[in-house]
């Protein structure tokens, strides 16, 4: 089959690491106060100031938008029926909407969601702000300020020959210290890229492929898809720790991904083996009773609650693990069913958005 | 219903479901009497707008002096406010999103998503803020015309890879579209079928959304890893998807719906035998070079001996001539993904050139160059280059 049309890519063709292979580490940035027409939206991440993070996985770009001051009531309040109430704001029924994110503001404590209206050519994306009233507002994306970033496009072989772009679905995003890490996978390589994003944009580097040891597989993993992650601090040193398919949690050191050797691959080390069948969704920090808990959603394994006393002093898994779990202790939250994203609210809550047979429900509640 | 041709679009009027006060009620477009203009409201697509918006016109010159732009959204939405039309009227919906702005004749609704054609959306006006004792309500019903149901025009051109036998390790099924598609996820409308045991239950891998190309015309099958990779849980419980030696069909409803809302054309269904595992890494040495004439553009032809990765090879292989400079021309792979070309657009030089392999080259079970998918624990050698050359010559032509 002869590959066709150029694409909307384009824009990012520039970025192509190409033949050489060397990192790239210019990177197309727009800035703008206004005008900003995302293709898609996908994970949301709150960073310094108003800034919220948006991923536009279509167009393999990452959006800064600058939310100023406005605000709804402080706070969000639960909203049983989201799904319904969702389409109604944006004027359809409940099969045409689809959420993909949620980050809960860092001062107002206002929920912003991220979601897609409509399934066909006319789809757009939606972010919409739910505060304390439960007033559900449409952002108008078009009106914010804004700095956007391409990401590099696949490396080619044939810069100048016509090709079908390769997408890149983003999967998580979290702000760190002056950068945005971001996780995402593409729709041809089984792997996993984990790139950090200087904010302000002007730098992205070449992306760091994170190996690790499965331990329900007895064979050194090399490529694997991260789903969700968070930077973490263990024993003094930054840490990324991340979710994989079929649920390998794993760490390794923030460092490895903008070392001088970005580019190259890392190996982490698995610290559990939370369950085959599954994907992470989410995942947050929190302290409660003076120790640390990390909260993860998953797609078919529940929410789990996992201490993070012992990540430090974990020994890796390198050897096949037999049961379906192994590594460090963690519970699954019985009373926490259907949940999907969460974030969490201040240092006490969290918002669960969670999906049953009679539709999408969205709370905050104490964490657990 | 009372249709009246307004702006550039056709717009509809319907009646009023609980018009108040003075409205008459048995038409909700009618004249209130005492007002100075008759409240109405209509569908309309303003000069330069390429979506209609909801016009409420009859609204006094005071009464449109007192109302701002940047008025409070709650202002705005107690005297005109629009819902999807509620299935339960004791329920009604919260207004659908929009912005609200002062017209010459009254006051404009813009929706931050167009109006849906065949949608019925609850239009309620109250202008009890301006007017106490004269007619101040009106409600009704608007909806673009349904229009006609598109007619299917897409369907399945071909599966990658396309030949009859494919390693029971396959990692990847590409399906190419005719035309773009919708955004939803395909896993619903595919279905597996070993000749021997039935349909292949849980064979791919779930992913919201699904795996497009940036057109919505190429999906991605995922087969699930966890059921592909020796020794994980999965595997070991249910065993490998596709099974050497079995045959099967790979079967795409028409129920896939595409961009615009359309089934498709015809189902699609891809035969295949499942042969054995590819578990070794590709090797660049062992691949047969065509090298054409010098003087012509006649392809390069590379022929791998096991397939490669359809998608991936369009993008991973080239050729760069000695002084490293890319060799600009078409690049494709024919159906059985073991035959790769480059025509080029200008005509070949004499001398030397080279194959070059980005190190994310994979065959269909996602083998790479020097590194196969599944690699051994005590398997410590070091990564290979991202960047692979095989030099070739290209012979003055005789």
């Amino acid at each position: 089959m002869r590959v066709r049309s150029l694409g909307a890519l384009l824009l990012t063709a520039g970025l192509a690491a190409s033949l050489s292979g060397t990192p790239a580490a210019r990177a197309v940035v727009t800035a703008a106060d206004a005008g900003a027409a995302p293709t898609t939206l996908g994970a949301l991440a709150f960073g310094p100031g108003n800034v919220l993070f948006a991923a536009d996985s279509q167009a393999a770009a990452i959006y800064a938008f600058d939310l100023g001051t406005a605000a709804g009531a402080p706070g969000a309040a639960d909203v049983p029926d989201l799904d319904k109430k969702l389409a109604a704001v944006l004027g359809t029924d409940p099969s045409q909407v689809s959420i993909s994110d949620l980050a809960v503001h860092p001062t107002s404590r206002n929920i912003y969601l991220a979601a897609m209206r409509g399934t066909g050519a006319a789809a757009a994306p939606a972010l919409v702000r739910l505060d304390g009233a439960g007033r559900l507002d449409v952002v108008a994306l078009n009106g914010l300020k804004y700095t956007s970033v391409a990401l590099p496009n696949a490396p080619v072989a044939n810069p100048q020959a016509r090709r079908d772009p390769r997408t890149a679905s983003i999967t998580d995003m979290a702000f760190d210290n002056g950068q945005l890490i971001v996780a995402g996978l593409s729709n041809e390589e089984f792997s996993s890229k984990l790139r950090a994003v200087k904010y302000p944009f002007s730098t992205v580097d070449p992306g760091t492929s994170v190996e690790i040891f499965h331990g329900n597989h007895g064979a050194v993993e090399t490529r694997s898809p991260v789903y969700a992650f968070v930077p973490y601090t263990v024993g003094g040193t930054k840490q990324i720790v991340a979710g994989y398919l079929c649920t390998p949690l794993v760490t390794f050191p923030m460092a490895s991904l903008t070392s001088a050797t970005a580019g190259a691959k890392v190996r982490g080390t698995t610290i559990a083996e939370l369950g085959s069948g599954n994907r992470p969704i989410d995942m947050i920090v929190y302290t409660r009773g003076g120790q640390d808990y990390l909260l993860m959603s998953n797609t078919s394994r529940g929410v789990m609650k996992i201490p993070t006393a012992s990540f430090g002093s974990a020994t890796g898994i390198t050897s096949k693990v037999v049961e379906t779990t192994a590594g460090v202790p963690f519970e699954t939250l019985a009373d926490l069913k259907g949940v999907e994203h969460l974030d969490k609210v201040g240092a006490d809550k969290v918002a669960v958005l969670a999906k049953a047979d009679s539709g999408v429900s969205l709370r905050t509640i104490p964490l657990p | 219903m009372l249709a009246i041709a307004h702006g550039r679009v056709r717009a509809f009027c319907f009646y009023g479901a609980a018009a108040l006060a003075a409205v008459a009620p048995t038409a909700a477009c009618r004249r209130a009497a005492a007002a100075p203009e008759p409240l109405a409201v209509a569908l309309v697509t303003p000069a330069g707008a390429t979506h209609p918006t909801v016009d409420l016109t009859g609204l006094t010159d005071d009464e449109r002096d007192a109302l701002r732009d940047d008025a409070p959204e709650a202002v705005w939405e107690a005297l005109l406010k629009v819902t999807v039309q509620a299935a339960n009227p004791e329920a009604p919906p919260p207004a659908v999103a929009g912005r609200y702005s002062v017209t010459d004749r009254g006051i404009r609704f813009t929706p931050a998503f167009p109006f849906q054609p065949g949608r019925r959306y609850d239009v309620r006006v109250d202008l009890g803020r301006f007017r106490r004792a004269e007619p101040h309500t009106l409600a009704t019903t608007v909806a673009l015309p349904r229009g006609a149901t598109p007619a299917s025009e897409a369907r399945v051109v071909g599966v990658s890879p396309a030949g009859p036998t494919v390693p029971e390790n396959l990692l990847r099924i590409y399906v190419w579209f005719s035309a773009p598609m919708s955004r939803e996820a395909g896993l619903s409308h595919v279905t597996l079928t070993d000749a021997r045991t039935g349909v292949v239950t849980d064979a791919f891998l779930p992913v919201d959304g699904g795996f497009w190309n940036h057109d919505f015309t190429r999906y991605t099958l995922f087969f699930d890893p966890g059921r592909v990779k020796v020794g994980i849980l999965p595997n070991e419980r249910m065993g490998r998807p596709l099974i050497a030696g079995h045959r099967y069909t790979l079967a795409i409803a028409t129920t896939w719906l595409d961009a615009q809302g359309a089934p498709l054309v015809e189902a699609f269904e891809h035969r295949f035998t499942a042969g054995p595992a590819l578990t070794a890494p590709l090797d660049l040495a062992a691949w047969q070079i065509i090298a054409p004439p010098a003087g012509t553009r006649e392809p390069v032809v590379l022929r791998p001996p096991t397939p490669l990765d359809h998608a991936i090879a369009l993008r991973a292989l080239g050729i760069t001539s000695a002084g490293g400079d890319a060799v600009d021309g078409e690049v494709s792979l024919d159906v059985t993904d073991t035959r790769w070309q480059l025509v080029p657009r200008e005509p070949w030089k004499a001398g030397g050139y080279s194959v070059v392999a980005l190190e994310t080259l994979e065959d269909p079970a996602g083998n790479r160059i020097g590194r196969a998918f599944e690699v051994p624990i005590d398997d410590r050698r070091p990564a290979p280059p991202p960047r692979l050359t095989r030099p070739f010559r290209i012979a003055p032509s005789s």
